[in-house]
């Protein structure tokens, strides 16, 4: 048995990893070293690679080694690579510590290491790296995120648009970037300072946040009672019956429990919409569901109440693109469905896919994991030689 | 009738002062491109050049004809007819 890497979808960049620009409508083998020797390779090996992930036009692979790759859209130093040029391959990135888990915002990276600490590279321009962008504009290698708060570690990450969302080990979640540019400079520096000062939630009734997911401009956050909280800035009803008017400052709401069928157990989001799997192994989706994000029917452009997913099961991981979604069974089937418009479904063709729709193309999926950028998705894959 | 993907404030869009440029986020991963004379000239249509997808931008149409050269043009349609 070999395992490999597939991307498709968009790529624009190069963020697939293949060598080249062209959209990919079905899966796509990504010639990677199948075995390493023990000699550092500027390459991932395939049967080692941990997890992938994607931002906006890029991609990031994280080895069981800790060490990271990157492709993709490097305009802004994204990849990390000391360089702003774009690259079609995965490429080792520099980086002083061993590295558990990554998130890709639009145009920005943030990672976690075995330590607990935060490290960013990519744009700042809306303080997103945790820096004042007067000082630091962008970086294209990986700087530190000081939290002067926090006692021990971080333990979870997430990125939207512009904007970084961590949770400390004592469950309270910080989260830094703006909406909007902010052209009053004074202002934007007390924001920036405030946000790696104070904590957005803090444990709720002595229960810990244990999980965070992002989607453009809003964070849902899961306690280890299995309640949600969300915050951010909201729109095509992510904040479920909370319907805040359009606005700029970050608002902070609890989600009803009385939505859901028990407590929440796991939670993914799109752009604008939400997906969560609650402790009865039932799925439930809500936000913005005009090209089939929801996984069911949605007569409007949007549902602000969450309403289960009835095709869905036994799925052991979930991942959101911006306006798809990929989940994979604990038998190792993909299921995809929502925006096609560059075959981000593997269909073969570009039609939205408006329920889970298993995808024929890969099959003998490992169970570990898959990753998805904005407009493209990733499967690792256990092949018969 | 064109159907958008959203409707953006061009204060949410990201200006490139080099070429004269809105952009803000297309979810494909590339992103939607405005120019200043477009908006200039009354277009509010910001397109992706790698999809179908498109954006409305909101804007005052004034912020970008004062002092602007464009301006003078129509005036003097004006007065001819």
């Amino acid at each position: 048995m070999t395992v490999n890497l597939y991307s498709w979808g968009a790529n624009s960049y190069g963020q697939l990893g293949l060598g080249n620009q062209d959209d990919h409508l079905l899966p796509q083998k990504v010639v990677l070293p199948e075995t390493s020797d023990g000699t550092i390779l500027n390459q991932p090996v395939a049967d080692r690679i941990k997890s992938i992930t994607g931002g906006g036009g890029h991609s990031i692979i994280i080895q069981d080694d800790g060490s990271l790759f990157t492709c993709g859209n490097n305009c802004n130093g994204q990849l990390g690579l000391n360089h702003y040029n774009n690259i079609a391959a995965f490429t080792r990135v520099n980086l002083p510590a061993v590295i558990l888990q990554a998130s890709a915002g639009w145009d920005f990276t943030v990672v976690l290491s075995d330590r607990g600490e935060v490290f960013a590279f990519g744009s700042n321009e809306f303080g997103q790296l945790g820096f004042h962008p007067k000082e630091l504009q962008k970086s294209t290698v990986p700087v530190k995120v000081t939290l002067p708060a926090v006692n021990g570690n971080i333990v979870d990450i997430a990125t939207g648009l512009r904007h970084t969302a961590v949770l400390t080990a004592e469950g309270k979640i910080f989260c830094w970037g703006t909406r909007r540019k902010i052209k009053d400079e004074e202002l934007l520096n007390q924001m920036i300072t405030k946000s790696l000062e104070t904590p957005v939630l803090e444990p709720q009734d002595g229960y810990k946040f244990v999980r965070i997911s992002a989607g453009s401009f809003h964070t849902l956050a899961l306690t280890e009672n299995g309640n949600l909280w969300c915050f951010g800035t909201f729109k095509y009803g992510v904040a479920t019956h909370h319907n805040p008017p359009p606005g700029h400052s970050m608002l902070v709401y609890a989600i009803s429990k009385s939505l859901f069928d028990g407590p929440i157990v796991k939670i993914a989001c799109g752009w604008t919409h939400c997906l969560v799997q609650s402790a009865s192994e039932k799925f439930f989706s809500w936000g913005r569901g005009d090209y089939g994000q929801l996984g069911r029917s949605c007569d409007q452009s949007h549902d602000s109440n969450p309403q289960p997913i009835e095709d869905l099961q036994c799925v052991n991981s979930l991942r959101c693109g911006s306006e798809h979604n990929l989940a994979i069974t604990d038998d190792g089937k993909l299921f995809t469905w929502g925006w096609n418009e560059h075959g981000m479904c593997a269909t073969g063709d570009e039609n939205n896919v408006v329920r889970p729709t298993q995808v024929r193309a890969v099959s003998n999926l490992l169970s570990v994991d898959g990753g998805a950028g904005a407009g493209h998705c990733f499967i690792l894959c256990q092949d018969k030689d | 009738m064109s159907v958008f993907h959203d409707e953006i404030e061009i204060e949410d869009m990201e200006y490139d002062e080099d070429n004269e440029t809105y952009y803000y986020p297309c979810p494909c991963g590339d992103r939607f491109e405005i120019t200043k004379e477009e908006l200039a000239n009354g277009e509010d249509v910001a397109k992706c050049p790698s999809c179908s997808l498109l954006i409305k931008v909101i804007y005052d149409i004034d912020d970008f004809l004062e002092g602007e050269e464009v301006a003078a043009p129509v005036k003097v349609e004006l007065e001819k007819a």
